[in-house]
């Protein structure tokens, strides 16, 4: 017995329930197929998660440092991890709860189980209940990615842990060592360092954090080295040695081999597309060298029944871009003209201070062979920022020389994962300098900074220099 | 290293593909992942990223040939090795998201400075609905951004599109080029010298234009010229009084449109088309030329012939006699749609019984429709009009009028055949109660 759906979404993360939403929306009905739980990496074991410890500890350690000078003394050590835990786990359950009232209000049904291909129009989904063969209209793999680990150094649950894992810690490790300085290596060790671990990062890259500005990760970096968080940058691991009171990992540098022992290591070099078990060849999806189904501008894989979204669909992997490619690839499923039309992928990284990017940087423009100048304007020169007490930071504004068009903003420093978007709109929008500076942005807030960059962009800065406490309230 | 990719099994069974495009040249560096090449097999256009970061060495297959899976397309003196398909050290995976926009594998080359387009995102979702190249689009807004306004001129043609790249300038070929060794005394064809006219200064615009026949324009081309070569055509047109037809659907339309069906009047034509085969088996039938037998079908997929931006196109509607005349509207209505898109299934393209060609509006009075060889009949639908007409009491009236031309392969049906069919047509589009009483 074949069963005759209409749209099958493998995978109930960003991807794939953004996707089974837009597809009720646009009368057509989603069977998601989920082995886990619904919201994907992202809300079970990814950004969320990991923000809401991060909060936690970001602020203990805000207090720590900075209480008694405020007025708001804390004790040392005066949090309670299991607390913490409860805590995240509540964040991640009402959220699981929310993306499952998105599914039942869009019309789409929920299989908890793994589906694979069977032909380049049908199925077959293993549920609790068994096997079922569907056939369908239309499909949408947005099956993620999955963590790789190191030959040999596979995570164990005890000694070695994934990112999962380390969300899930009921104590904080004396000595962490973490293997990988991209973004969840260093957003996790640094929440570790602030509670207390002594934690080394090993990245093979000369800089933790590849891939960003170089001036926004030695900002990042110094705050890091600040809390006794030692980075070996250009450093490759050779093994790993298990012995009961921890591990002991070799790493050879630029200068010669080193022991780093540490009570666990955190293993996070990277993710693949998740591409096995699904019998892609069978559906007649072809993938490209690197792993990654071959995909159009409309999500559409090489078989054009069959769509691609999300991590599994291409890099970079962050969850509101697979939104955005839910979305295409479910308006595509549905037959409406769509496109992938947009101008940037923001990013942002969680670390204290906090890392934000959209657009083109410098080099970006110089390899276009754009002509681009550069604004940069510091934290210290914004009165919020004080009031805070976080003046580490800048933000930098990149714009077309000639007509002013807004290429990109980069910054380092409080709140600029959310003002990001303002850039965001201003490059999707085409705006330029003096469009942003010619908006009235309210004080005091983060948000001013982007005003304040345009200024200076334009060469009509007004508080560079003079702090706004020395100006008075306007 | 030396670098060299093949045509790879690109999915759907197939064993070649027509290089449509190549966007890349001999010399050009390359990164990995940039779009190199679009392939047409079949029906699917697809889009081949670049395999490596390197530069491209040889191009071994011209725009428009035919290449098979396995088969040289190109070389590169690649930096370095390919990736490799595992993660075997630490240095394999990306580690960290990359900060700019993702390398799109099907997205028009990365746009060098002047190319970008600047508009907003709701224009972009515009154009992708109007399917608008926005890089065509003249913008006036400030620093060139294209505003609502831009677009909507565009599309109604009210404003020219941006100055294509014209040829520097276009060099006739030397007359005797090609024709020398193969009997030169041929006189070589005239082409006109393009002279910059002085009424125009500065205009670079061509005498001419050589349009490549490739892709779908190919696949129609072949298609015609055999159908021309094989049927024995002939045309037979008649006139129906469709004012009945007119209240009926105009009384409806509302009703289903608020459910989301577009009652058009195709999905009637189709449905009485259907009813009528039925009676005359004779023209749901297609020519086995192998065999010298006319094989008749009993089952009734009715092809819809489909204007896209790349050609003409023949969905198909499968067992319509199966299906209600709403469904048949939505269905027809569905696969236009994803038809002008490129995004219908091999399936969906053939296997017709009866081909359907209209015009809608558009639909002049009559036209001699080629077939859509092997079948036997095709029937062109002209456009419904008011015209006065002497009724059945003598004296003149208005009534809503259209024409029929049904084109046909005579080796299977002969004229009083096709005329009977088309009066049964006529008969259930002049009296549409009795085509619904018809109905399951």
């Amino acid at each position: 017995m074949t069963r005759a759906l209409d749209v099958l979404v493998i995978g109930g993360g960003p991807a794939g329930y953004i996707a089974a939403a837009r597809l009720g929306q646009l009368g057509r009905k989603a069977t998601v197929v989920e082995k886990e739980h619904l919201g994907g990496e992202c809300l079970n074991r990814g950004c969320i998660p990991s923000k809401a410890l991060i909060h936690v500890s970001s602020t203990y350690r805000h207090l720590r440092d900075h209480g008694e000078e405020m007025g708001l003394p804390i004790a040392e050590n005066s949090f309670d991890v299991g607390a913490m835990q409860r805590w995240k786990t509540s964040v991640v359950e009402k959220e699981r709860k929310g993306v499952e009232t998105i599914l039942k209000g869009n019309g789409a049904e929920w299989i908890r189980g793994t589906a694979s291909f069977t032909g380049p129009d049908r199925a077959v989904i293993e549920s609790e209940t068994g096997k079922e063969e569907v056939s369908f209209q239309a499909a949408i793999v947005a099956t993620g990615g999955y963590h790789v680990a190191l030959a040999g150094m596979e995570p164990d649950g005890k000694q070695i842990l994934s990112a999962r894992e380390m969300l899930e810690l009921d104590h904080v490790p004396p000595r962490l060592v973490v293997l990988g300085g991209g973004v969840s290596g260093v957003e996790l060790g640094e929440h570790y360092a602030r509670l207390g671990s002594q934690v080394v990062i090993v990245e093979m890259m000369p800089q933790i954090l590849p891939g960003i500005e170089r001036d926004l990760v030695r900002e990042v970096a110094r705050t890091l080295e600040g809390m006794g968080i030692r980075l070996l940058t250009s450093a490759k691991a050779e093994g790993l040695r298990k012995e009961p009171a921890g591990v002991t990992l070799t790493v050879k540098t630029l200068t010669g081999t080193e022991e780093i022992p540490g009570d666990v290591l955190f293993m996070t070099v990277g993710k693949r597309p998740e591409t096995r078990h699904l019998n892609l060849e069978v559906a007649q999806v072809a993938l490209n060298v690197k792993g990654f189904p071959v995909v159009d501008d409309r999500m559409a894989t090489s078989n054009p029944r069959i769509f691609a979204a999300g991590d599994f669909a291409r890099p970079p992997m962050l969850a509101h871009k697979s939104y955005r490619e839910g979305i295409v690839a479910a308006e595509a499923a549905a037959g409406l003209p769509t496109r992938w039309s947009h101008q940037a992928v923001p990013s942002v990284i969680f670390t204290v201070p906090e890392v934000a990017s959209v657009g083109l940087t410098m080099a970006d423009c110089e390899g276009k062979g754009i002509t681009a100048r550069e604004a940069r304007f510091p934290y210290a020169a914004l009165g919020r920022a004080h009031a805070n007490h976080e003046e580490k930071g800048f933000v930098k504004l990149v714009a077309e020389e000639g007509t002013g068009l807004v290429l990109g903003v980069h910054a380092v420093g409080a709140a600029c994962g959310d003002y990001i978007s303002e850039a965001a709109l201003a490059i999707e929008m085409g705006a330029t300098v003096r469009d942003i500076a010619g908006t009235i942005h309210p004080h005091p807030t983060y948000g001013e900074l982007l005003g304040e960059v345009a200024l200076l962009w334009l060469g009509e800065p007004l508080h560079v220099a003079v702090r706004k406490s020395a100006r008075g309230n306007p | 290293m030396v670098y060299e990719f093949r045509l790879p099994d690109i999915g759907e069974g197939v064993a070649q593909g027509e290089v449509v495009k190549w966007h890349v040249k001999v010399g050009d560096a390359v990164a990995e992942d940039q779009p190199l090449m679009s392939v047409l097999t079949d029906k699917a256009n697809v889009e081949i990223p670049c395999p490596v970061k390197g530069r491209v060495v040889a191009i071994h297959a011209k725009e428009g040939e035919m290449v098979k899976v396995g088969g040289l397309l190109i070389t590169f003196e690649a930096e370095g090795a390919p990736a490799p398909p595992r993660a075997e050290g630490h240095e394999a995976p990306p580690a960290s998201p990359a900060p700019a926009a993702p390398p799109s594998a099907a997205a028009p080359a990365p746009s060098p400075g002047n190319d970008r387009v600047i508009t907003t995102p709701s224009v972009r979702r515009r154009a992708n609905e109007l399917g608008v190249d926005l890089r065509n689009v003249k913008g006036t807004g400030p620093g060139g951004r294209i505003t609502e306004a831009d677009l909507e001129g565009f599309h109604r043609g009210g404003s020219a599109p941006a100055a294509p790249a014209a040829p520097a300038a276009p060099t006739p070929a030397p007359s005797s080029t090609g024709l020398a060794g193969r009997g030169a005394s041929l006189p070589a064809p005239k082409v006109p010298v393009p002279v910059p006219s002085a009424s125009a200064p500065g205009a670079t615009v061509p005498l001419q234009e050589r349009i490549p026949i490739r892709g779908l324009r190919r696949v129609i081309a072949e298609h015609m010229s055999v159908s021309k070569a094989h049927a024995a055509h002939y045309t037979y047109v008649e006139e129906l009084d469709v004012s009945e037809l007119v209240r009926v659907r105009e009384r409806a339309k509302k009703r289903f449109e608020e459910k989301g069906v577009p009652l058009t009047y195709l999905s009637f034509i189709t449905k009485a088309v259907v009813e009528s085969l039925k009676e005359h088996p004779r023209l749901n039938a297609y020519m086995d030329d192998e065999k010298g037998e006319i094989v008749v079908c009993h089952y009734y997929n009715i092809g819809i012939a489909t204007a896209t931006p790349d050609g003409l196109i023949v969905p198909v509607v499968r067992d319509a006699d199966k299906k209600s005349i709403s469904n048949i509207a939505k269905e027809i209505e569905d696969l236009s749609t994803r038809g002008r898109v490129g995004k219908l299934s091999r399936e969906e393209l053939t296997g017709s019984t009866f081909t359907i060609s209209s015009l809608g509006a558009l639909g002049g009075l009559l036209a001699t429709p080629i077939l859509n060889y092997p079948e036997v009949a095709i029937l062109g639908v002209h456009k419904i009009e008011r015209r006065p007409v002497v009724q059945s009491d003598g004296g003149f009236g208005v009534a809503h009028m259209m024409n029929l031309s049904i084109s046909l392969d005579h080796r299977a049906v002969d004229g009083y055949d096709g005329a009977q069919f088309i009066a049964a047509v006529k008969a259930r589009l002049e009296d549409p109660h009795q085509l619904l009483l018809e109905l399951r």
